[in-house]
């Protein structure tokens, strides 16, 4: 998997993009099916939650793989803090290549990760001034990827010296600006905001917010805590129990194709293909700020796409011939019951067609 | 995108001011009609209209500068790549607005995205055609042709529909009643929104006449969201308002290629559209405006590309454009604090003349 960088970049130009555009495609679906079937199935939603915090679109990169490891990084920081899973996004080579951070060179500085990365992975926006962007921007200059893809300091390109970011005059470099800005309390009232918004749907009143800021500061941003406290929030507890949250596209199709129960290949390539209509394909993320959420998702495009694409699953034939179903469809599958269906049903063609058709099955 | 919370979206009137079918009387078709085409990312109004009379343009951009350009005037010359849109430029089909923008950008895409949405400095709100269609109670629907949505049209009471290729040639299915969804918000605006867009799309696809004959439509998603609109233009039931979307405008590094073909790509499906409107009778009167988040710097970075900027330009192009400009080109040499564009236009300027025109 690994090796496939090589492969790629060693063929002509011309043939490089279709290389490319196979690898990628394999690594969607290779991540679909972990989410429908990975055993630890918290985990893995975990790593997908932050893969749209920090969102890379393999388009950016030119080697797909390079997306594998974000996720092994990801992966060795879920039980850490957030301090140490920025500091080790920041020197992502996917998220560096993503916003620019190679191009950034102390002569010729490219402000693209620096202004994201206080925007959208710390503080937040109005949280700080266009001189700390330019000096954040100083602070990751100099950054480089060796063939090996490995991400290295190049003291030539780097902006040596003090640089004065929030009131603090030192000489930052990606690491501890990471730090820095993992101590700030806006940061902590930005993530715990961003990650409430993928659990809960709605945002609370910004005093809730800050209180689980505030303690999640004093647990020093472990993220363990942060996951705990949010899902068992009374909030969480009453928006898994009445179905307030609109599910992301890519949960409702996982959940479909487990209840399923097929292997076949097709059932992967028509989920993907699904996916790519109601938004949400792997991996091509459409901005830096990740995907929408919760009612964002809510237009007209995007739900007759959700349905119109979960059908196609059950249209196939093959799919339909090695599907695996439960004994039968259990209210247990959504939060309140079905407006078109009742359950417990038989898992017969017609009722799964009913489930997925409904707007209940929709919700989180 | 959209940073709208639920509150705002759900707590926009009351829900059953949604099935406003009856506003419209069936078959009824604007006599005026606004494309709105957004160009995603920032497009560089430096090198689309380039002040090729000033030095500081050079100097500030050693590789980056055109070296040719066509010229219309003012010193201004227009990228080779919209070599296209001359002929409508000299039938004054064309117009270009000068310095728009924001004041005090913070140049961030998803600020300046919602600011254009919501037509306010704080980017908050419902959308400014949502506002404008509410306020007068006006007919929608407001169509957004972009597979994306926009973000404009949403968060009101008029209907925002989204018309793409699969939509237009699916099925309608059956929609359920929003009672049904009881105290939940979220399947609530579900069931509105399927209920509200199955009547429209059903009238507009019914309605939706074949392209004119004889032109010839470019490749690529652009060129395929400007035929549908001629279809609707045509149709005589078009909606007052139709959005294009095109994509590819942030242009941090290797800008010339990339800025280029998307240019190329603009003027050839915008060329193709007023060709088509030209083949049309008896068809409403029709203006395009097409707008960027923002601007580019001024000096390119060290990537042969540019970072996000202030004040830029705006196109437009129809029946009634304010041609051959309006606005005034932003001086290179007074520039902000840093070192950006200064705009003397604002986007709310630009949306009231799109407005007035819209309702005469």
């Amino acid at each position: 998997m690994q090796t496939t960088a090589a492969s790629c970049s060693s063929l002509p130009r011309d043939q490089r993009a279709f290389c490319k555009r196979r690898l990628a495609v394999a690594l969607q679906g290779r991540w679909l099916s972990q989410l429908a079937w990975a055993e630890d199935q918290p985990r893995v939603w975990q790593l997908q939650l932050w893969l749209g915090v920090f969102p890379v679109n393999w388009r950016q990169l030119p080697d797909p793989a390079l997306l594998e490891r974000q996720i092994t990084t990801i992966g060795n920081h879920l039980d850490g803090s957030y301090n140490g899973l920025l500091t080790a996004m920041v020197l992502d080579p996917a998220l560096q290549l993503s916003l620019n951070g190679p191009a950034n060179h102390r002569l010729n500085p490219n402000e693209n990760l620096a202004r994201e990365l206080l925007e959208l992975f710390s503080l937040g926006e109005g949280q700080y001034s266009e001189n700390d962007v330019r000096e954040a921007a100083r602070a990751l200059s100099g950054y480089r990827i060796e063939a090996n893809q490995q991400l290295v300091l190049d003291p030539r390109r780097h902006d040596l010296g003090p640089k004065s970011i929030l009131g603090r005059s030192a000489d930052f470099n990606a690491e501890n600006l990471a730090h820095w800005l993992s101590d700030q309390p806006a940061t902590a009232r930005q993530i715990s905001g961003r990650i409430w918004r993928q659990l809960v749907g709605s945002l609370p009143k910004s005093k809730r917010i800050k209180a689980i800021a505030s303690g999640w500061r004093q647990q020093q941003l472990s993220i363990p805590w942060l996951m705990q406290e949010i899902r068992a929030s009374p909030e969480a507890i009453s928006s898994r129990q009445q179905g307030l949250r609109l599910a992301d596209p890519i949960e409702v199709v996982a959940r479909s194709l487990r209840l399923l129960g097929s292997r076949h290949p097709d059932a992967l390539a028509i989920s993907l293909r699904g996916l790519r209509a109601m938004g949400q394909s792997p991996f091509e993320p459409p901005t830096v700020k990740g995907w929408p959420v919760n009612e964002q998702w809510l237009n007209l495009r995007s739900l007759e796409a959700r349905r119109r694409n979960i059908q196609a699953l059950l249209a196939d034939e093959e799919v339909w011939a090695t599907r695996q179903p439960p004994p039968a469809l259990l209210p247990t599958l959504t939060p309140i019951p079905p407006l078109g269906l009742s359950l417990p049903a038989k898992p017969s063609r017609e009722n799964f067609a009913q489930l997925f058709a409904d707007p209940v099955w929709q919700l989180a | 995108m959209k940073r709208r919370t639920m509150i705002s979206l759900l707590g926009a009137g009351s829900a059953s001011a949604v099935f406003t079918g009856g506003w419209r009387r069936p078959g009824a078709s604007s006599r005026q009609v606004l494309v709105l085409l957004e160009l995603r990312g920032g497009n560089d109004g430096l090198n689309t209209l380039a002040p090729m009379g000033d030095p500081i343009y050079r100097q500030a951009r050693p590789t980056l500068a055109l070296a040719e350009t066509l010229p219309l005037a003012r010193g201004l010359g227009l990228h080779p790549a919209l070599a296209p849109l001359l002929p409508l430029w000299q039938s004054q089909r064309l117009a270009f607005a000068l310095g728009v923008g924001w004041p005090r950008p913070n140049r961030s895409h998803f600020k300046a995205a919602d600011q254009w949405a919501s037509a306010s400095a704080s980017g908050e709100g419902p959308g400014w055609l949502a506002t404008a269609f509410d306020q007068r109670r006006s007919a929608g629907p407001l169509v957004a042709l972009g597979a994306s949505g926009c973000t404009a049209m949403e968060g009101g009471k008029v209907v925002a529909l989204q018309l793409g290729p699969a939509l237009l040639q699916g099925k309608a299915a059956s929609s359920l009643a929003p009672d049904r969804a009881g105290t939940n918000p979220v399947l609530r605006r579900m069931l509105e929104l399927e209920l509200a867009g199955q009547r429209e799309l059903q009238n507009l696809r019914g309605q939706l006449a074949p392209l004119p004959q004889g032109i010839e439509i470019p490749m690529g998603d652009l060129g395929q969201q400007v035929a549908i609109a001629l279809r609707l233009i045509a149709s005589g039931a078009c909606p007052p308002v139709v959005q294009l979307v095109q994509g590819g405008y942030d242009t941090h590094s290797n800008q010339a290629y990339r800025h280029a073909r998307v240019l190329g790509e603009l003027a050839g499906a915008l060329a193709a559209f007023d060709a088509g409107l030209r083949r049309l009778r008896n068809r409403p009167q029709v203006n395009l405006l097409a707008v960027s988040e923002f601007g580019r710097r001024l000096q390119e970075n060290g990537s042969r590309g540019t970072d996000h900027g202030a004040a830029s330009i705006a196109l437009l192009l129809g029946d009634q454009v304010p041609h051959p400009f309006i606005g005034s080109y932003p001086s290179l040499s007074s520039v902000d604090e840093r070192g950006d564009l200064i705009a003397g236009l604002s986007p709310p300027q630009l949306y009231s003349q799109a407005l007035k025109q819209l309702w005469g």
